[in-house]
């Protein structure tokens, strides 16, 4: 007998207690293989707004927008002769990206699976770490993992926190053999993310709790008709789930003797601005990058 | 409109103030602790602070359940049946509302010991201390027990706590689980001041697609939980032990003073069945 069960081994145990609560309610998990509900909803999330039909299943995708880099509002900056400016300043008039995407819904080099023999850097975060609105090699993990020679296993997630990369890490830690580093990219508070099933569909969707419960505006500006208990608990519960999450990765990273890294941007500026002139540009990802690898104690070249 | 905004650092500080600058160690606590007292004490005194003590009741186990059983004919054999009829049970808690024989904090326990989590079932709800699965097991190891148990909740709590003051346990031997039912996450409430280790089934938050996939969502997070749970138990080289269930015939379990958890049977089945596996392995 192992002495400590696999992921495989304890999701089985619950898919059997599971299984013998049939009539406890809503029935998703049977349904729904969990895995296939944790990737199904990255995959969702991952491809929003983009130029690929959400009707389909998942599968590995290469699409040209995404989230709040989508086709509506660079259409609409173009026509706006200030943000049409900002476009051609930063460079982004005929410069085409292209977001490629596993079947499981995280950016990946070539539509990669993460099936990774090879030495590599697991990289989780929000959408800052994915690269809404940027080419991936611009990106601050793949300027690291470039610089160290490693594979880059980026498990970044617009509009979310680290609720189900954590999850996805935890649960496929084997499909990662060498893993040399993990870093986080700390995320916006607030975001407690949310798998929504359907019986009669055969695929999940992630949401956060603060869309569902009915909040509206961005993550700095809640509609006033939300209730303010309701924003402070989603915000206290998000940041003890959040701390938890760190910490477990930062456990895991100790357990397997590599080095673990967790990084606030706050006070790091950006002079450039991506695609969508929502997020940071490529200068804020070079910095960012250089940081990281002076704190993994490698020299900055980036 | 609302419109600050909300920079990570900047709101933890804010909350912290809030929180009468209390750290994630005493949210956490204050959550735990006033689940602990759920049926037993006014988890809204404004004087209740988290210390050691000993209550009477616990969940369902409380005393108008227990008086109203006691009223009812029916009900009333069976309290006579299984043992119950003014028969007292205490519960002795510690400062972070676990179940601990004589309040005993948890770095206060020196030797070698088992560590158990779980709901209801294994903090021992309406059962004397002696009685429970987690008690039996550590007596027949001859191991001290510190009891994770977190009445009405999975494991987020609890293995919240494993991994963020784990180090305050000393000597773990083994870490066992007993999983609780489907279905239940964590949701920490702040009202008036005061937190409240909550769960989703109890609060506001009833919007359809919360409800609907509450099985779902509770099952990613035991997953994440169990899985804290092992990499705690192997960074301690304790082996750990994953129970769904203990076999038996139903009916012959017993029943707790509440009239709704297994009884002493159950616990004392659960214990060989523990016992025997950790010899098997």
């Amino acid at each position: 007998m192992e002495l400590y069960p696999t992921p495989s081994d304890y999701t089985q145990y619950l898919q059997s207690t599971l299984n013998s609560h049939q009539n406890h309610g809503a029935a998703t998990a049977e349904f729904i293989p969990l895995s296939h509900a944790l990737s199904s909803g990255v995959w969702f999330n991952n491809i929003a707004l983009s130029d690929i039909d959400p009707s389909i299943n998942p599968m590995p995708v290469r699409m040209n927008w995404c989230g709040s880099d989508n086709r509506t509002e660079y259409d609409q900056n173009l026509r706006d002769p200030v943000q049409h400016a900002r476009l051609q300043q930063e460079g982004w008039i005929d410069n085409p990206i292209v977001y490629e995407l596993n079947r499981e819904g995280w950016r990946s080099e070539g539509c990669r699976e993460y099936d990774i023999p090879e030495p590599s850097l697991i990289v989780l975060g929000c959408s800052f770490t994915y690269g809404t609105g940027l080419h991936l090699h611009q990106t601050w993990g793949h300027k690291v993992s470039s610089q160290l020679g490693l594979t880059l296993v980026n498990l970044g997630m617009p509009g979310h926190s680290l609720d189900l990369n954590t999850a996805w890490l935890m649960m496929n830690q084997q499909r990662i053999a060498q893993p040399q580093a993990v870093i986080i990219c700390e995320t916006p508070p607030t975001r407690i993310s949310w798998l929504l099933g359907d019986i009669a569909l055969p695929n999940a969707y992630a949401h956060t709790l603060l869309r569902l419960a009915g909040a509206k505006g961005t993550v700095s500006n809640y509609d006033t008709s939300t209730p303010s208990w309701l924003i402070d608990n989603i915000k206290l519960n998000s940041a003890v789930n959040y701390y938890k999450n760190r910490c477990l990765v930062e456990q895991w990273a100790k357990l397997l003797g590599i080095k673990f890294l967790h990084f606030n941007s706050s006070g790091v500026s950006a002079k450039t601005l991506a695609r969508d002139l929502a997020h940071y540009g490529e200068d804020w990802h070079s910095t960012i990058a250089g940081k990281v690898l002076e704190q993994l104690g490698q020299k900055e070249n980036t | 409109m609302d419109n600050r905004t909300y920079d990570w650092q900047e709101w933890l500080n804010t909350q912290s103030a809030k929180f009468d600058n209390r750290t994630d160690q005493d949210m956490l606590r204050m959550a735990l602790f006033t689940n602990s007292l759920h049926g037993s004490k006014d988890i809204w005194a404004p004087d209740l602070t988290p210390e050691p003590m000993v209550t009477h009741w616990n969940g369902l186990d409380s005393e108008q359940r227990y008086r109203a059983n006691s009223n009812d004919p029916v009900q009333r054999e069976r309290l006579a049946q299984w043992g119950w009829l003014d028969r007292k049970i205490e519960y002795e808690i510690n400062s972070w509302g676990f179940r601990s024989a004589g309040c005993r904090e948890v770095e206060d326990i020196d030797g070698p010991s088992v560590v158990t989590l779980g709901c209801s079932f294994t903090y021992g709800t309406g059962l004397p201390y002696e009685s429970t699965w987690p008690y039996l097991v550590s007596k027949q190891l001859g191991l001290d027990l510190v009891n994770l148990g977190t009445p009405g909740h999975g494991l987020e709590l609890n293995s919240h706590w494993l991994l963020t003051q784990g180090h305050r346990i000393k000597d773990p031997q083994f870490v066992i689980v007993l999983i609780p039912p489907p279905g239940r996450m964590t949701w920490i409430e702040e009202v008036n001041g005061r937190l409240i280790g909550n769960t989703f089934s109890m609060t506001h938050l009833h919007h359809p697609g919360i409800i609907a996939n509450l099985e779902l969502n509770a099952f990613l997070n035991y997953v994440k939980n169990i899985e804290t749970i092992r990499l705690w138990a192997q960074s301690r080289n304790a082996p750990l032990h994953v129970f769904t269930g203990f076999a038996g015939k139903q009916g012959t379990f017993g029943l707790a003073r509440d009239l709704c958890h297994n009884g002493e049977h159950w616990h004392r089945l659960g214990c060989e069945q523990i016992v025997q596996r950790i010899k098997n392995s």
